[in-house]
């Protein structure tokens, strides 16, 4: 499976020489891109491929950090995202391009490992979003955020087979959000303690 | 590309699913290395996802989706009883209508104390702030006093109407007060004024909309207040 995720051109191979600092740790992920790693890990199929990848994000933004192509340490936090963000872009394009790759759903539900992806998220998380979504006052407003956030239907798409306003539908996802900033802070979630902890591996 | 367009057209959670154009993907990845704190948003919203996915895999978003199970006819019965009940009781116990209005254009408008217009306690800019799920924490004032709000919608109308609603623990929303034919200031700023003593602490939802017949009518901003106990409440620490 490495095969389709290699380095980018002039990047080094995570963890090799001195791009991968020890700060750099699965438990630094877990602590502070773990709804990114689970997302990832959900789309490819497979943990290690999706730990990788934000390996290499974080390793080529301490890097580019060093080569001042990053100009403002505050940026850090989301130039690991994008990178991470443009190596899935790239991993699936090329899958696409592969089709002798692709195998169908039940093959991938077979795989080691296929059904332990939501690791990454500890159960927490999995419970808050239960309640969010418990929390929503009526089935239709659950289905909205369903296929908003799950299926990711189109805003016109959703309100067209549902018969709801364009009001009421950003009325139902502005809620989701409101309980998704609060679910966030109260657990504790800051991106500037993963500020500091990559400008320590930066210093 | 700016916070307006990002909250309005979903931004976060289009990007996470690869629905943005080329053209707005540049935009907004080069808006949030600028705000670190719309990092924040989309982690949180890649978890939303992916406990979503979670819990579709388990069987038991199925179940979450499913609507209420309809309650029996006699409920509804006792319910309507209960609620005439109280209609008759409230009207019994009221010997004159609330003349004076909880949320007004002008501070004389509210309650008068003693012959007197109530003393402005405080005045709060309300606008769009990032990173905070609130958007103005507010001191509720003693009686007698009001609480000026100037709030700066995100959209354009000649009239707004100001909508205010508390927000109960599970987020449903009650409608408290409402106040229309407002203009804005020069300014932009629209000005509102609440009888604060008779809201209680806890969050509120304020929305601004355009007034009826404006062009403006299906436009909202919406903000999150957080009205806090009166400074001098001894009764605070224990709520």
């Amino acid at each position: 499976m490495r095969l389709f995720f290699g380095p980018g051109k002039g990047q080094k191979e995570p963890g090799q020489g001195s791009v991968r600092e020890d700060a750099i740790s699965d438990q630094f992920i877990a602590e502070h891109y773990t709804g990114l790693q689970a997302l990832l890990q959900r789309r490819i199929g497979d943990a290690a491929i999706a730990a990788e990848m934000l390996n290499e994000a974080i390793a080529t933004a301490i890097v580019h950090m060093r080569q001042g192509r990053v100009a403002q340490p505050e940026r850090l936090a989301g130039y690991v995202f994008r990178v991470a963000m443009n190596l899935y872009r790239n991993y699936r394009r090329e899958f696409d391009n592969r089709a002798e790759l692709r195998a169908g759903g039940d093959a991938v539900q077979q795989l080691p490992g296929a059904n332990n992806v939501e690791d990454a998220l500890d159960t927490g998380v999995v419970q808050a979003v239960r309640a969010i979504v418990a929390s929503l006052p009526t089935a239709r407003d659950r289905e909205i955020v369903k296929r908003f956030y799950l299926d990711e239907e189109d805003k016109e798409q959703i309100c067209r087979s549902l018969g709801l306003g364009a009001l009421h539908f950003d009325k139902v996802i502005f809620r989701a959000r409101q309980r998704l900033r609060a679910l966030l802070e109260a657990r504790g979630f800051r991106k500037s303690d993963l500020l500091g902890v990559l400008l320590v591996g930066v210093a | 590309m700016d916070r307006r367009y990002i909250d309005d057209n979903h931004v976060v959670a289009r990007y996470l699913a690869d629905r943005l154009t080329d053209e707005e993907r540049e935009a907004f990845e080069a808006y949030y290395l600028e705000h670190p704190e719309v990092v924040q948003e989309l982690e949180a919203a890649s978890r939303f996802k992916a406990g979503l996915m979670s819990l579709r895999d388990s069987g038991e978003l199925t179940t979450l989706l499913q609507p209420e199970p309809r309650r029996p006819v006699w409920q509804y019965v006792a319910a309507a009883a209960a609620v005439a009940a109280v209609v008759v009781g409230t009207l019994l116990l009221v010997r004159a209508p609330e003349t004076h209005p909880l949320l007004a254009a002008s501070v004389d408008a509210l309650h008068q104390t003693n012959g007197a217009t109530p003393v402005i306690a405080s005045a709060h800019a309300i606008l769009r702030t990032r990173g905070s799920s609130v958007d103005a924490e507010i001191p509720l004032p003693p009686a007698g006093k009001a609480i000026e709000l100037r709030v700066l919608p995100e959209f354009t109308a000649t009239r707004y109407r100001v909508r205010l609603f508390r927000m109960s623990a599970d987020d449903s929303l009650q409608s408290v007060a409402e106040v229309g034919g407002l203009e804005p200031a020069p300014d932009t700023f629209v000005e509102v004024f609440v009888d604060g003593a008779r809201l209680r602490p806890g969050q509120y939802r304020l929305a601004i909309v355009g007034d009826p017949d404006t062009d403006a009518r299906d436009k909202e901003s919406a903000f999150i207040l957080r009205m806090l106990p009166p400074l001098n409440d001894p009764s605070a620490k224990s709520r």
